[in-house]
């Protein structure tokens, strides 16, 4: 099914929210980028007791953004709509802890990696037999709807993958006891595990994962002033600050 | 002089301030027609609704058949299912055919078959003469087959009497002879009838006796043709002479 | 968008239809019973059904939802051995928040016949419930179909947000075959078709029993034959 290509700025427009405070066209203007984002990932990205959004992404990116001479402003989307948002114009950047996966640089560009992520297995306490991905064939594993976590559980085979639009939702059936397993980003699931009681995590990560900033493709201005901004916030220290500030030493 | 059918002692009724029936004791023999006029407001649609207890008498007893029907414990269903009433403004069940009419209370209420009831329902339509409507919507007869309807409707449950609340007032002048025809045959069956009314011709043709009630209260009663031509109260004279 | 994707999103249609069936029929059961105890001389028939009325029309859908699946209620449960689905959490939740509704819908057509029926049917010997069950609730359904209608429209496509329980229903899987194949419009624009079809089909059912249960208005009674 193919639509006629005259509609799709249209629908698009109907579909997606206007990011706060900016034209039609999505960009923030010059030295202002509009930076797209789920803020429901703690420690990466959420909102916090004042309403605003917080976490190790939005730092990064300001810092980075700052050396390029750059101001990032933040919005909040769900995940599942970031890429399309992105690509319709209504924002500059995303940044929400998203894994760098051939299929996504497909559809946008990326910056270098700037997190080194994987996907860990988290059970409930007193759970046997699931020590690494191949152990989830058959079971039930709750997972954020498109993440790489999703991915992770589809291709371990198990045998009902519970896909939930947030991953909170995801840890609560896991503790209801309806789900035998999650697979999600490693740092977000120890923080979940060391907040609520009961969860476990299994070992370590068994994905070598990279999370990058996206960028519309044809936007190769704004990917290298990105790139070097993030280049110079590791070299400057900034980089080891903001991950001790929200994620602890190394 | 046979035992009465219907006995009323001393019924009253009030809404709020309003005294609807002030103490009214009435009784009709078996196979009588009983008919009540008065003005309106004067408590007699309220007295005939008092019989069937759709209102509930404030004091005073209702028997029927030598039973007390309005005390405790009283089968008021039963009561009613033996007595018929007709209605002013027809009331048949919009969503149900003439047929369907007729043949819903004997179905519902005695448990009669589907085919048995809808026999006794065919043969209670023709008996008003509308055996070839029965399967037309209440909404398509005009309003003197509708009140046909209703009173084959009643008579479906055979009522050892039947109740009749203005059946002819809210009808055409033109419609009211048909529903009047139906009514003269089944008082000439032998049916026991009180009949409210503002139809004087009617009331002296089929009246044994006939009640002048006023303010809640009766005012005169005795045979129709007396009453109406020699009234012996000044408000019955005030009524008649409208 | 390939014919795989079409075919995931037909089965999970189906899931939905499945959901909105289930809870209709919960709805229109439980709300029948709300709407005769607010009806109820009794008071204490009465006031809890009110009570429920404006509580369930006050909790947001979403959150009856959670309520069911993650909170107390399914607590509750497990302690007793039960674990809930997700299936019969969203038919609760949904059933629960569309009876209440369609429980005032009811109460608005039961009023809405006229008060002479109730006495033609009992003075022919019929009791309260015989009256109800053969001469009001006959009129008083056919007065709300129309609302039903909408009612049933609205539960279709409130099914999406079983979506935040994990069902895979139409609209989340949508969305997760968006993700997967990055062809967004497409594929949320034959989400939207799905959906479409299903209420215009319910329109026309609606119709139909329109049509069958108004034998006998004016309406119809109007219409040359």
């Amino acid at each position: 099914m193919r639509l006629p290509a005259a509609f799709l700025p249209v629908l698009l427009a109907l579909l997606l929210p206007p990011a706060a405070g900016c034209g039609a066209e999505g960009g923030g203007g010059p030295g202002r980028i509009v930076v797209g984002t789920e803020a429901a990932y703690p420690p990466f990205e959420f909102v916090d007791a004042e309403r605003r959004i917080v976490g190790f992404d939005v730092d990064l990116v300001r810092a980075a953004a700052r050396e390029a001479g750059l101001e990032a402003e933040f919005v909040d989307q769900p995940f599942d709509g970031l890429i399309p948002g992105l690509r319709g114009g209504k924002y500059d950047a995303v940044v929400s802890a998203m894994t760098i996966t051939p299929e996504r640089a497909e559809q946008v560009a990326f910056t270098e990696g700037y997190y080194d992520a994987g996907q860990v297995i988290a059970v409930r306490e007193g759970t046997t037999g699931i020590a690494g991905p191949a152990d989830l064939r058959g079971k039930v594993v709750a997972v954020q709807a498109n993440t790489t976590g999703h991915r992770q559980a589809e291709k371990a085979g198990a045998g009902e993958v519970r896909a939930f639009p947030s991953i909170e939702p995801a840890f609560m059936e896991l503790r209801a006891g309806r789900a035998d397993a999650v697979v999600n980003d490693e740092p977000t699931t120890l923080l979940y595990a060391r907040e609520h009681g009961g969860i476990r995590v299994v070992g370590r990560p068994f994905t070598e994962e990279k999370y990058g900033i996206a960028v519309r493709r044809e936007d190769g201005e704004l990917l290298a002033k990105l790139n070097g901004g993030l280049r110079k916030v590791r070299a400057s220290g900034e980089y080891d600050r903001i991950r001790a500030k929200w994620i602890g030493g190394k | 002089m046979p035992e009465p059918w219907i006995r009323l002692t001393g019924l009253a009724r009030s809404y709020g301030a309003v005294e609807a029936l002030r103490g009214v004791s009435m009784e009709v023999a078996p196979g009588e027609k009983r008919v009540i006029v008065g003005p309106s407001g004067c408590g007699k649609s309220t007295l005939l609704r008092c019989v069937n207890l759709l209102e509930v008498p404030d004091s005073g007893t209702v028997e029927v058949g030598g039973v007390l029907v309005n005390g405790p414990g009283a089968a008021t269903d039963l009561h009613r299912a033996r007595t018929g009433m007709v209605f002013q403004r027809f009331h048949l069940f919009p969503h149900l055919t003439a047929l369907e009419n007729v043949a819903l209370a004997p179905r519902v209420v005695l448990g009669l078959g589907e085919e048995e009831a809808r026999e006794r329902a065919r043969s209670m339509l023709e008996r008003v003469g509308l055996a070839d409507r029965a399967g037309e919507w209440p909404l398509r007869l005009s309003g003197g087959q509708q009140q046909r309807v209703a009173i084959a409707r009643a008579l479906a449950m055979e009522p050892r009497a039947m109740l009749f609340d203005e059946v002819t007032s809210a009808l055409d002048p033109e419609l009211v002879q048909e529903v009047l025809a139906v009514m003269r045959d089944l008082a000439a069956s032998g049916m026991t009838m009180m009949i409210v009314t503002h139809e004087m011709r009617f009331a002296r043709e089929v009246g044994t006796i006939l009640t002048f009630m006023d303010a809640g209260r009766i005012v005169e009663e005795g045979p129709p043709g007396e009453v109406l031509d020699h009234p012996r109260e000044p408000r019955t004279r005030a009524f008649l002479r409208y | 968008m390939g014919a795989g994707t079409l075919l995931v999103l037909l089965e999970a249609l189906g899931l939905s239809l499945r959901i909105a069936a289930c809870s209709l029929a919960v709805a229109l059961l439980l709300g029948l019973l709300v709407a005769l105890c607010r009806l109820s001389p009794r008071p204490w028939l009465r006031l809890p059904a009110t009570a429920y009325v404006e509580v369930v029309r006050g909790v947001p859908l979403l959150v009856l939802l959670f309520w069911i699946y993650f909170g107390v209620f399914s607590e509750v449960l497990s302690d007793l051995g039960i674990a809930i689905h997700g299936f019969a959490a969203a038919v609760l939740a949904f059933g629960i928040c569309y009876s209440a509704f369609i429980g005032e819908t009811y109460r608005a057509g039961i009023q809405s016949v006229d008060r002479g029926q109730e006495e033609a049917a009992r003075a022919l010997g019929m009791t309260h419930r015989q009256a109800l069950r053969w001469v009001i609730l006959p009129q008083a359904v056919r007065n709300v179909l129309p609302a039903l209608g909408n009612e049933a429209i609205a539960l279709v496509k409130d099914t999406s947000l079983a979506s935040v329980i994990a069902m895979p229903e139409l609209m989340h899987v949508g969305r997760q075959e968006a993700g997967r194949t990055f062809r967004t419009m497409e594929v949320f624009t034959a989400v939207a078709l799905l959906y479409l079809a299903t209420t215009l089909v319910l329109s026309r059912v609606q119709k139909r029993l329109e049509r069958r249960f108004g034998a006998g208005t004016l309406d119809s009674a109007h219409r040359p034959r």
